[in-house]
């Protein structure tokens, strides 16, 4: 694993997506041996999974609703990971 | 916590020297946005954003229409004044950086820090001109 600030994705607000109806969205610190490391985040469970498009397009427009100071999300629950700023065409 | 000023003297001044008033006080802030355009950015150490947010000012205020009123707080610095530019438009979470375009003392566009990193200050620029666009020409809708 290389330095942290040479990850390209350092610094920046991401989705990190699960299958589920689970999404977190925070600024990007680092991957981990135990997940990505995301700060400043919102760990939503939006209910019902169809929501999920309407409430990260929302966050794009509107930005990050925190409600964590720092999470680790385990790998295994990622089903992707991409810049917020992406779902604003999503609207 | 506050930075050490020195840390920020030369963002602040980056700023001043484009033309921003430092309003560092609440009633400061209410006094510039109560009438015209003004553009109220908050500036940030963060170097992800605000390094591309700064240039990417300059840039939009060469721009052929532009705001009436340049304001700027310093987010962690001017503690109150930065809570009380944020409580106007609390609908929107709060970033740093960030800009946020008044008309007549009502936000009506704001742009937040995950619009800013990442990206250039030509974008940022560009964000910036169309919210003049549309709200700062002597023919835009009151």
């Amino acid at each position: 694993m290389g330095k942290t600030c040479d990850d390209p994705l350092h610094g920046l607000t991401v989705v990190v997506d699960t299958p589920g109806s689970v999404v977190y969205i925070g600024r990007y610190h680092s991957e981990t041996r135990d997940g990505f490391l995301l700060m400043d985040a919102d760990v939503r469970d939006v209910g019902d999974p169809s929501a999920k498009a309407d409430y990260l397009a929302r966050s794009a427009r509107m930005g990050v609703f925190k409600n964590t100071d720092r999470v680790i999300v385990p790998r295994s629950e990622a089903a992707s990971v991409r810049r917020l700023i992406e779902y604003a065409d999503t609207q | 916590m506050r930075y050490p000023e020195e840390m920020v003297q030369p963002m602040r001044q980056e700023l001043v020297q484009m033309g921003f008033q430092e309003t560092r006080t609440p009633d400061a802030v209410k006094d510039v946005v109560a009438s015209g355009t003004t553009l109220l950015f908050i500036n940030s150490v963060c170097g992800c954003a605000g390094g591309i947010a700064r240039p990417g000012l300059a840039l939009a205020l060469s721009h052929d229409a532009v705001p009436d009123h340049l304001a700027t707080t310093f987010a962690g610095m001017d503690m109150e004044a930065t809570d009380f530019v944020r409580s106007l438009y609390s609908e929107y979470p709060p970033s740093s950086p960030q800009a946020a375009l008044f008309k007549d003392g009502k936000p009506v566009a704001v742009i937040q820090r995950h619009q800013i990193e990442g990206t250039t200050p030509q974008h940022f620029a560009g964000l910036l001109t169309a919210a003049f666009d549309q709200h700062c020409r002597s023919d835009a809708p009151a």
